[in-house]
């Protein structure tokens, strides 16, 4: 079989497998909004740990920050420091987000706006916000699943056809299982993730450097400044993007509106 | 809803003072760690640590509930 075939038999087995984990995620249940949102408040810490992992790795993980890393070096690295301190803020304000949205059965990010803060008005402006920003967010990971599954099936599959087909499974059984398709979905990907993190960043390096560190050596040698930050500033710079980084404030808001399903249940 | 206690706070704080707010001090190629960069290495322990800090974090806010009789 040709490159391109095995590409896309591996391509295709993986959208039918994950359509199906997707579709099979909400059978059996009766799917009131309740349950559709939040998961009828009723995950367990495996799989809010696993829907958690799953959210903050988008298309951005494959192509953005490879991308940048490439072409920038070194301040590519407040990637892993923003990620992890936008953990331990969660720490401090997620279990109250958790508390209250179970007290009072909130099930959405404007919900608990408007119930924290007492507004309708409030709530509504929370809603807008927050779908206008999504859809941004949306087109450009639909724009980098695109060109990931373009160039991974050597052209086999263009990039709009690509991106009509992802709309049209994922939206289907959004519909039909709501978060558990999300949550279901995303053990399936956090597996692939793992698999392809590892095969990337060991397999690369050992093919053509014979090694991480002699890849390292080497790129130390060829472009010494491209493995630092840039220039007397970098504290500030670093910082600054700190500040700025925040690429995935929906699915920081997205975490907000699933962990109160019951991170802490089990000790109850 | 009770506020968390300042020793929590002060020990999430140590993984912003060491990824953050301290770049000058570790940004650097070399020396190579398990064949990684210095400031490579150093961020990927902090990953590592900053879990431990929460750990100590969650266990000092843990009993502080368990204390005042609260369920969480």
């Amino acid at each position: 079989m040709s490159s391109s075939g095995v590409a896309l038999t591996v391509i295709f087995a993986i959208i039918a497998v994950g359509a199906g984990i997707g579709f099979l995620a909400g059978a059996h249940r009766k799917m009131d909004l309740e349950q559709w949102t939040v998961g009828g408040r009723g995950f367990g810490v495996v799989l809010v740990y696993l829907l958690m992992a799953g959210e903050v790795y988008t298309t951005f993980s494959f192509l953005g920050a490879s991308g940048w890393a490439y072409s920038r070096g070194g301040p590519a690295l407040y990637i892993m420091a923003y990620l992890t301190l936008a953990y331990v803020v969660s720490f401090f304000i997620l279990p109250q987000i958790w508390e209250e949205g179970r007290k009072y059965g909130l099930q959405t990010e404007s919900d608990f706006f408007g119930r924290r803060y007492g507004s309708k008005y409030l709530a509504a402006f929370v809603c807008v916000v927050g779908v206008a920003f999504l859809i941004p967010y949306v087109q450009l990971q639909l724009t980098g699943l695109g060109i990931i599954v373009e160039v991974a099936s050597f052209d086999g599959i263009r990039r709009t056809p690509a991106m009509v087909i992802a709309v049209a499974i994922v939206a289907s059984f959004v519909l039909a299982s709501g978060v558990r398709a999300v949550a279901w979905v995303s053990v399936l990907k956090d597996a692939l993730m793992v698999v392809a993190a590892l095969a990337i960043g060991i397999g690369v390096p050992y093919i053509h450097f014979g090694g991480i560190g002699n890849m390292f050596a080497a790129l130390a040698h060829a472009r010494p400044t491209h493995l630092t930050m840039p220039g007397a500033t970098a504290n500030l710079g670093h910082a600054s993007l700190h500040l700025h980084g925040s690429p995935d404030i929906p699915g920081l808001l997205h975490v907000a509106a699933l962990i109160r399903c019951r991170l802490y249940r089990q000790k109850r | 809803m009770k506020r968390a206690s300042l020793r929590a706070l002060l020990i999430a704080l140590i993984p912003f003072v060491a990824m953050c707010f301290s770049v000058a001090l570790w940004d650097r190629v070399g020396p190579m760690l398990l064949g990684l960069p210095f400031n490579l290495f150093w961020l990927i322990s902090w990953v590592v640590l900053s879990t431990l800090c929460m750990w100590a974090a969650y266990r000092i806010e843990a009993a502080r509930h368990k204390k005042d009789g609260e369920t969480r």
